[in-house]
C-alpha cells in the first residue's frame, strides 16, 4: 500500500498562510470577507481554530501558529490583527464592526496581506474600495441575464446590513 | 561685572551670547541662547524673538535682563532672499486616450485588445466581438466575474477589462484564464465606449512593455509613420509603470508642451546679456558669471519668468517698504528640477514628470532696517542697544575662536535665505559675499521633486535621516544598519518611511521609497548648496582662485546639518580646501559666531579704548 510521505502532508497542511479565527458564535461566513480582503493583495488565508479564551488570545494563537505570524479574530463586534512577535494582549490593530461586519472583515483581510507584504496599512480610509453603492447594485443589475447574480447581490445587500 | 549681549537675527534663528566684558584679558562667556526668528529678519518682528533668547540666556545664570548693560546687534547681511518656481512643460490629454497607472494590485496578467464596451452590453456581445470591459464600482466583483465567466463560455472573446475599483485581482481571479484588468481607475465615465483600446498588466515586479513602446502601440492599431510620431509622448509617459491602457479615439492626442518659459535679462556692472530660461539652469548660471557683478535682473513681460520675477520684486517691496521699482536683484541661483503634475484630463488621476526651474534671488537691503530694530528693542527692554558690527566680519571673529582655527581664513554661511562668504588674509581687509539660494531653496526643490505639497515635511526631509519600519520592532536606517526596539512601535509607522527626530519617527507622506527620497535630498543639497559654496568661495578668494583659499570654517546651522559638512569636505577637497565645521568658543559647535563675534569685537574696542 502507498504511505503519503510525511513532509509532504505537513507542506500541505502549513503552507504560508494568514491564520483567521472565528470567536463562538459568529457568522462563519465572514472568513469569506477576511479572505476576499487578503486575495486582492495576493496572499493566502485559512480558517484556523483556536482554544485560547478572549478574542484577543485566539488571533494571538493564530498568529503563533501561522507561518506568515498574522493572525486575524473576528469577533461580534470587532475584528483584530495580530502579529506573532506582539504582546498577547496588544493585537497590532482592532477596528470595531459598527453594523458592517462583512466590509470591517475585508479591511482587515487586507490590512493583514499588506503586513505580510511589509506595506504601510490602511487603517483611516472611510470604506475599502469597492464596499459599494447598494441601490445602484439594485438598480443596473436588471438589465443583466442572470437572476441568480441578482439573487446574490441582494443577499449581500443584506447581509451588509445586517439583516440576513 | 559688567555684562553685555551679542545678538544674532538670522533668517532662521536669533542667537545670544552673554558675557562680562570688566575683565582684562578675554571676555569671560557666561550663557548662550537660540530661538527660531520670529517674522522675517530685519523688521521689529524680530523683537519677541530677540527678547526670548535674552530671557533664556539671564535666566541660565540667573540674572536679570535689566542687569544687561549693553545689548549688540548684528548689523544684518544686508540681503534677503526669496525663491519661485514654475513648471516650464505640461502634458495634456485629450479625449481621454490614455491610463496608465500604478494601482497597487492590478489583476490578472497579459496584453488585451479590443473594443470597449460597458458590462452591462455584455450580453448583447457577439463572438465576432473582441471585448475590452469596462467595469463600474456598483458592481460586485462575485457579480462581474459570474457575467464575464458566461460571456466567455458562450465564445466572446473578451480581452482584459479597465475597473473602477480595486477588485482587479479579485475578478481575474475568478476567470480561469488569465486576463488582464487594470482597476482603481477613478474616472471610469470618461473612458470612451465602442473605441479601440489595448489592456496591459505587467508581472510583478515587472513593467509594461508593448504599451511603453511606440512601435508597440503602433503595431497593435495599426498605425501609420506619421500616426506613430503622434503616440510617443504616450508610450513615453507609460514607462516604468506596471498596468496601462491605452485607447484609440478618432481626434485624442496626448501632447506634451513646452510653457514658453521666457527670458531673463541679466543686466551686469559692465554688460548685459538676455537668456532663455528654456536653455536650462546650467546656461543661465553660466551667464550670470559672466556678467557679474549683477546690478538687476528682468524677466521678459507675460512670461513665466517675467511673473516668477515680479512676484519676488513684490515680496520684497513688501518687506522692505520700498517701491518695487527700487528693488534691485544683486544675484540669481537657478535649479533645474523634475516635479510631479498630474496630467490634465486624465482619467486615473495620472502623474506626468514635467520639467521645472526654480529661482532664488537676493535683494539688498539698507542698514536703516537694523537700526529700527535696534530702537524698538531698547524701547522694549530699557537697555541701551546699538548696532554692533558687519555680520560677516563678527562671523569671522566668532569662527577663529574655534580651537586650532587661525588667519587667513575663509568662513561659509550657508543659511536659510542666502549662501555668505568672507575671506579674513592678514593685514586686509575682510572680503564677503552674499549669494542667493540656500536652506529655503533646498527644501522647495524636495517639496517639489517628491510632489510632498508641504514645507514642513520637506524641511524634516532636510534635516533628518531615513529610515524604513521593517516590522513593528525594527527600523532600517538609510546606511543599511539596523535599529531593533523593545516596545512595538505605532502601527500607523508600519511599513513606512520616516525620518529619526531624535526618539521619534516621523511618517513621511507618500509612497516613495528611502533611496528615491535619500537621492532627492542629497541632489538638492548638491544643486544647492554645494554650487553655492563653490561660488562664494571663488567671489571670495583672491583672483577668485578658490586653490588660494586654504582653511574654510563653516558656520551658522548648515554646520549642523547631519550630511552637509561631509559633503562640502569631500567636494572642496579636489580644490586642495580643508574644510570643518566651527566650534565657537569650543563650546558651541558651529551656531552663536556672529553673537560671540560682537562680544569680542566690542571688547577688543573696549581694550584699545574706543569705547
Amino acid at each position: 500500500m502507498s504511505v503519503e510521505p510525511v513532509y509532504q502532508r505537513e507542506a500541505v497542511a502549513e503552507s504560508p498562510a494568514i491564520h483567521v479565527v472565528l470567536a463562538p458564535g459568529v457568522d462563519p461566513r465572514l472568513f469569506r470577507w477576511v479572505e476576499v480582503g487578503a486575495e486582492e493583495e495576493g496572499v493566502p488565508c485559512r480558517l484556523a481554530q483556536a482554544s485560547a479564551q478572549g478574542l484577543a488570545a485566539a488571533a494571538y494563537e493564530a498568529a503563533q501558529a501561522s507561518r506568515l505570524g498574522v493572525g486575524v479574530g473576528v469577533g461580534a463586534d470587532r475584528v483584530l490583527l495580530h502579529e506573532a512577535h506582539m504582546p498577547v494582549g496588544q493585537p497590532v490593530w482592532a477596528w470595531p464592526s459598527n453594523g458592517a461586519p462583512a466590509e470591517v472583515c475585508r479591511r482587515a483581510g487586507c490590512n493583514a496581506g499588506r503586513f505580510v507584504k511589509r506595506m504601510p496599512l490602511r487603517l483611516e480610509e472611510a470604506a475599502v474600495a469597492t464596499a459599494g453603492q447598494a441601490p445602484a447594485a439594485g438598480t443596473e443589475i436588471q438589465d443583466v441575464w442572470a437572476p441568480e447574480a441578482i439573487i446574490q447581490a441582494i443577499a449581500r445587500v443584506l447581509e451588509r446590513r445586517g439583516l440576513a | 561685572m559688567r555684562l553685555i549681549a551679542g545678538i544674532d537675527v538670522g533668517n532662521a534663528t536669533t542667537e545670544v551670547a552673554l558675557a562680562d566684558v570688566s575683565t582684562t584679558s578675554a571676555p569671560r562667556f557666561l550663557a548662550s541662547a537660540s530661538v527660531p526668528t520670529t517674522g522675517i529678519k530685519g523688521t521689529v518682528r524680530n523683537i519677541p524673538g530677540i527678547v526670548d533668547a535674552l530671557r533664556r540666556a539671564t535666566q541660565s545664570v540667573e540674572v536679570q535682563l535689566s542687569d544687561i548693560s549693553l545689548a549688540l546687534l548684528n548689523e544684518a547681511t544686508p540681503v534677503i532672499g526669496d525663491i519661485a518656481m514654475e513648471t516650464i512643460t505640461e502634458t495634456l490629454v485629450t479625449e481621454s486616450t490614455m491610463i496608465g497607472h500604478n494601482p497597487v494590485s492590478p489583476g490578472g496578467i497579459g496584453l488585451g485588445v479590443g473594443r470597449t464596451m460597458h458590462i452591462r452590453d455584455l450580453v448583447s456581445a457577439t463572438r465576432a466581438d473582441q471585448v475590452i470591459v469596462v467595469i463600474p464600482r456598483e458592481y460586485d466583483f462575485e457579480i462581474v466575474a459570474q457575467m464575464l465567466r458566461r460571456a466567455l463560455e458562450a465564445g466572446v472573446p473578451i480581452q482584459g477589462g479597465i475597473v473602477q475599483g480595486d477588485d482587479g485581482v479579485l475578478i481575474a481571479n475568478r476567470l480561469g484564464q488569465p486576463l488582464p484588468f487594470v482597476d482603481e481607475v477613478a474616472h471610469i465615465e470618461r473612458v470612451p465606449l465602442n473605441m479601440m483600446a489595448a489592456v496591459e498588466v505587467a508581472p510583478e515586479g515587472q513593467t509594461v512593455r508593448q504599451l511603453s513602446n511606440p512601435y508597440g502601440i503602433a503595431s497593435l492599431f495599426g498605425l501609420s509613420p506619421q500616426e506613430t510620431t503622434l503616440v510617443i509622448p504616450i508610450a513615453k509617459a507609460l514607462i516604468g509603470l506596471r498596468s496601462a491602457v491605452v485607447i484609440r479615439t478618432p481626434a485624442g492626442e496626448v501632447r506634451t508642451r513646452r510653457i514658453p518659459a521666457g527670458a531673463l535679462t541679466l543686466i551686469g556692472e559692465r554688460r548685459t546679456e538676455t537668456v532663455g530660461l528654456d536653455l536650462g539652469a546650467e546656461a543661465v548660471m553660466d551667464v550670470i558669471a559672466q556678467v557679474a557683478p549683477l546690478r538687476d535682473v528682468s524677466g521678459e513681460p507675460g512670461t513665466n519668468v517675467g511673473g516668477m520675477i515680479g512676484r519676488i520684486r513684490q515680496t520684497m517691496g513688501d518687506l522692505t517698504e520700498k517701491p518695487v521699482e527700487e528693488i534691485k536683484i544683486r544675484d540669481v541661483l537657478a535649479v533645474d528640477c523634475q516635479v510631479p503634475q498630474r496630467v490634465a484630463g486624465g482619467v486615473a488621476q495620472e502623474f506626468s514628470l514635467e520639467n521645472a526651474v526654480g529661482l532664488a534671488a537676493m535683494v539688498n537691503t539698507d542698514r536703516l532696517l537694523m537700526e529700527r530694530v535696534a530702537q524698538a528693542l531698547m524701547d522694549e527692554i530699557h537697555v541701551p542697544t546699538e548696532l554692533g558690527g558687519v555680520e560677516a566680519n563678527m562671523a569671522i571673529l566668532g569662527a577663529l575662536t574655534t580651537p586650532g582655527a587661525d588667519a587667513p581664513l575663509a568662513v561659509l554661511d550657508l543659511g536659510a535665505g542666502s549662501s555668505d562668504a568672507a575671506l579674513l588674509r592678514r593685514g586686509e581687509a575682510v572680503r564677503t559675499t552674499h549669494l542667493a539660494g540656500a536652506g529655503n531653496m533646498v527644501t522647495l526643490l524636495i517639496n517639489s521633486e517628491l510632489g510632498l505639497g508641504d514645507f514642513e515635511a520637506a524641511e524634516e526631509i532636510k534635516r533628518y535621516p531615513l529610515a524604513k519600519v521593517e516590522s513593528l520592532f525594527h527600523i532600517r536606517n538609510e546606511d543599511n544598519t539596523v535599529r531593533f526596539y523593545k516596545e512595538p512601535l505605532d502601527p500607523r509607522l508600519y511599513g513606512r518611511v520616516a525620518t529619526i527626530q531624535g526618539d521619534r519617527l516621523v511618517p513621511i507622506p507618500g509612497n516613495h521609497t528611502m533611496e528615491r527620497i535619500r537621492q532627492v535630498r542629497q541632489e538638492a543639497k548638491q544643486k544647492v548648496f554645494m554650487r553655492n559654496a563653490l561660488r562664494a568661495l571663488s567671489a571670495v578668494a583672491p583672483a577668485g582662485n578658490l586653490r588660494l583659499i586654504d582653511f574654510v570654517v563653516i558656520v551658522g546651522g548648515s554646520g549642523l546639518d547631519f550630511e552637509l559638512p561631509q559633503m562640502l569636505t569631500r567636494h572642496l577637497a579636489n580644490y586642495g580646501v580643508v574644510v570643518g565645521s566651527a566650534n565657537v568658543r569650543g563650546t558651541e559647535g558651529p551656531v552663536n559666531a556672529v553673537a560671540t563675534g560682537l562680544v569680542i569685537h566690542y571688547f577688543e574696542r573696549k581694550k584699545a579704548g574706543l569705547v
